[in-house]
């Protein structure tokens, strides 16, 4: 799609692309535990959680330091506690990027009790360190490094640079010093370049959102797909701009940037109309905010494996979990179902659970 | 009277359960109990303070997988590896199982019996007297007439693999000359009868000879490198150090390494380079050079005794930079080839400074040589300048596509 596309053909499309590869992709394997749904990564052991946690630096806190930015105190103080109460709520995978005084803390609030420290910790590389050292010192730091990834910029096709900084991530996969290696890159051309250059891939960070489910990716998710390799989506929101349109959501949120837009080679700007149009096919449920739908969306995908929307707030924590919740209930003709089995099992005055389950009739009945 | 049968099973159990015999045999003894008491009974193999593994190899692979799908390192081990000299007796150095059981049921004292098969075996006297004859002329240094002798009693025994080996070894050293290659020094491997240490001609590249053996290959550390196992290399020679920039340019090709040197190894090549390089070498030299295999890598690298970073080039030693400071990939840097100790053979550079290329192809243990196609991962062995000490493990297994330049890659050569 290009920039100066206008709004008829971009629907056109989106509407083509719309059922193109979602209906022929072989769904996850996954568990429900808790009130939370794990789904596995590509093809490792490790299973995520399906709404998982960005920790993001909050620009309200934000504190420049010679190599990147930190939290001040209480900006940090903030974080640490939503990263227990999200941990504490299911979620299980936790990601952060290399930089000067991004990781200790992480590592601190993972390293306080045992029940977090069963996180999966997802890192990445960031200039200037060398991946070797970084991986080293992360291990030495928690313990453990479940997810390692590297940031792939645009450009047509992978640099010598990332070649050799990937044959670094390999090797330490080898001797067992992380888990799974990934990729996480906007370009949906450097993605589709990565797949044939870069061997041992075990999963994809990318942009997605319903937005770009109706636009992008259409060559590069059968690919990665057919490969087994496991998706997790960042920017679910569209980096705060969905929460900005949504009239339900806390008012005083600051996204990235003020307008919709696709992260793609050229960060291409949508028109607010466009926008609208695609909000309206969303078929949001009844009393389901746009936030919600927004990432019901992305969990309902049958090919993703997680979703990772930053978060500064409890109450966008409690949001993001609500829209999974959503989706863990039951759909009215699975309700109906039940409620039938349940009449006809009233109206013959018969026992209708298994032997070994029958204790259970008699309790309701007491 | 079945449960007086069961009594007496139970009892048999038990009392072969405190054997001293099954106790050395360690966990074998768990399956094997026939073969263990056979290996006991009227043999030097108990005395000697031998067990299952010093024969059929540490197997822990064959150990752990108890449906017997995996077999042991050795399945079928040869006598020869303890018993260099043969039989004491008889100075036959194979088909031991002949006169002896495999576990040593037989006894070998039985005069009558061995007396029965030498007097039927004409063949058997003949092939003794010129093996004597040739290790005879061999201590004299007369190749000719120990040549003469090996190849008469491989004519008496033609299946005998160790008169045949002879009669090469006193052929080589009868004309030590290979084409290529100038010999330096004046030893010799009395096994295979090759100089020990050669100069390719006209480039300048050491070689050192790799002697035949049985080297246990693999580590129980990775999942990539099990099951440790056996694997047999012929006698082979590999280059002392990696290719030098200045060994690369002296067949006018460009260096392609980002760091410069005459004495450093090139680096930054791909597979495809190397063979490329390799395949000039043998053009110009009429020689059969190639990358070593992933057996005979890890056969040549064993390490020195000694602290690593007295032997190896890596994380450690290699940076520019305050050590834990943050630093850029080409903080770190390759270093000249040949300025640390040599490993146990001889070999510099084995572990650290670059990693490198080998002529297998990247599969499943255990060991099989396999030509291999275009696309498939090829091995990388030994470690390079910025990795970190477990990387250069000699069993440590890394691989990448033939085509791929990475400024760790480099390689030294193998014939």
């Amino acid at each position: 799609m290009c920039p100066r596309s206008t709004r008829r053909a971009f629907l056109a499309a989106a509407l083509a692309a719309r059922h193109s590869y979602a209906d022929t992709i072989p769904k996850i394997r996954e568990i429900r535990r808790g009130g939370m749904i794990y789904r596995q990564l590509g093809q490792t052991d490790i299973n995520v959680s399906l709404l998982s946690f960005g920790s993001h630096t909050d620009p309200r806190y934000k504190k420049k330091v010679e190599n990147g930015n930190v939290l001040q105190e209480e900006g940090q103080t903030r974080r640490d506690r939503l990263i227990a109460r999200a941990l504490d709520r299911g979620v299980n995978l936790i990601d952060t990027y290399e930089n000067e005084g991004q990781w200790s803390p992480l590592a601190k609030v993972l390293k306080g009790n045992n029940q977090r420290q069963r996180a999966l910790v997802s890192l990445c590389r960031q200039f200037p360190q060398f991946v070797g050292e970084n991986i080293d010192n992360a291990a030495r730091l928690f313990g453990h490094v479940d997810l390692y990834r590297i940031y792939l910029g645009e450009g047509k096709s992978v640099d010598a640079k990332a070649l050799s900084d990937w044959d670094v991530l390999r090797k330490a996969k080898q001797a067992g010093k992380v888990r799974a290696i990934g990729i996480s890159t906007h370009d949906e051309g450097m993605m589709l370049s990565a797949l044939k250059e870069l061997e041992g891939i075990d999963y994809f960070m990318f942009p997605y959102n319903f937005i770009h489910a109706r636009a992008d990716y259409a060559e590069f998710l059968p690919e990665a797909a057919r490969r087994g390799v496991g998706l997790i989506a960042i920017k679910p929101l569209a980096a705060g701009s969905i929460v900005k349109m949504d009239p339900k959501a806390k008012q005083n949120t600051s996204p990235e940037r003020d307008f919709v837009q696709l992260y793609q080679a050229k960060y291409r700007p949508l028109l607010p109309s466009v926008v609208a149009d695609l909000t309206k096919s969303l078929e949001q449920l009844p009393e389901e905010t746009l936030c919600q739908a927004a990432l019901r969306f992305v969990y309902t995908r049958p090919f993703m494996t997680a979703a990772m929307p930053g978060m500064f707030e409890e109450e966008t924590l409690e949001d993001n979990l609500a829209g999974l919740n959503r989706h863990l209930e039951l759909s009215r003709a699975e309700r109906n179902v039940l409620e039938a089995a349940t009449r006809v099992a009233q109206s013959t005055n018969q026992r209708w659970l298994p032997k070994h389950y029958q204790w259970l009739d008699q309790r309701w009945q007491g | 009277m079945a449960r007086s049968a069961l009594a007496g099973v139970v009892f048999a159990l038990s009392v072969a359960a405190q054997s001293p015999q099954l106790k050395q045999a360690g966990v074998c003894s768990r399956c094997h109990v026939a073969q263990v008491l056979e290996w006991s009974v009227a043999s030097k193999h108990i005395a000697a303070q031998t067990n299952c593994q010093t024969c059929h190899g540490p197997s822990a692979a064959h150990v752990a997988n108890e449906r017997n799908q995996v077999k042991p390192d050795r399945p079928i081990p040869t006598c020869q590896t303890c018993h260099t000299q043969g039989c004491p007796k008889t100075k036959q150095t194979e088909n031991c199982q002949s006169c002896h059981h495999p576990h040593a049921l037989a006894n070998p004292n039985d005069r009558q019996l061995r007396q029965t098969q030498t007097a039927a075996d004409p063949a058997q006297e003949n092939y003794k007297t010129n093996m004597a004859e040739g290790d005879r002329m061999t201590a004299l240094l007369d190749w000719a007439k120990a040549k003469e002798a090996y190849q008469t009693a491989t004519k008496a025994r033609p299946a005998d693999r160790r008169a045949a080996i002879r009669a090469r070894m006193a052929a080589r050293r009868q004309n030590p000359a290979q084409p290529g290659l100038e010999i330096i020094g004046t030893e010799y491997d009395e096994e295979s009868g090759y100089p020990k240490h050669v100069r390719i001609k006209g480039i300048g590249i050491e070689l050192l000879l790799v002697p035949a053996a049985d080297t246990d290959i693999g580590s129980d550390q990775w999942p990539a490198t099990r099951p440790v196992h056996s694997v047999h290399t012929e006698p082979f020679y590999l280059s002392k150090t990696e290719i030098t920039q200045q060994q690369w340019e002296a067949l006018g090709a460009e260096t392609p390494s980002p760091t410069k040197g005459a004495n450093f190894p090139v680096h930054n090549i791909s597979w495809a380079d190397a063979q490329a390089w390799i395949a000039k070498l043998n053009e110009k030299t009429q020689g059969n050079f190639r990358l070593p295999t992933e057996a005979e890598w890890e056969r040549a690298a064993q390490p020195a005794e000694g602290p690593l970073e007295d032997q190896a080039w890596y994380r450690v030693n290699t940076a520019t930079g305050a050590p834990g400071a943050f630093k850029e990939s080409n903080a770190y840097t390759p270093k000249p080839v040949a300025t640390k100790r040599p490993n146990k053979l001889g070999f510099h550079d084995m572990q650290g400074n670059v990693a490198e290329w080998c002529q297998s192809i990247l599969k499943p243990y255990p060991f099989t040589e396999a030509p291999g196609t275009k696309d498939d991962l090829r091995v990388v062995r030994g470690g390079a300048y910025a990795d970190s000490p477990e990387y250069l493990h000699p069993a440590f297994r890394h691989s990448e596509r033939p085509s791929r330049r990475n400024p760790w890659l480099g390689f030294r050569l193998a014939r």
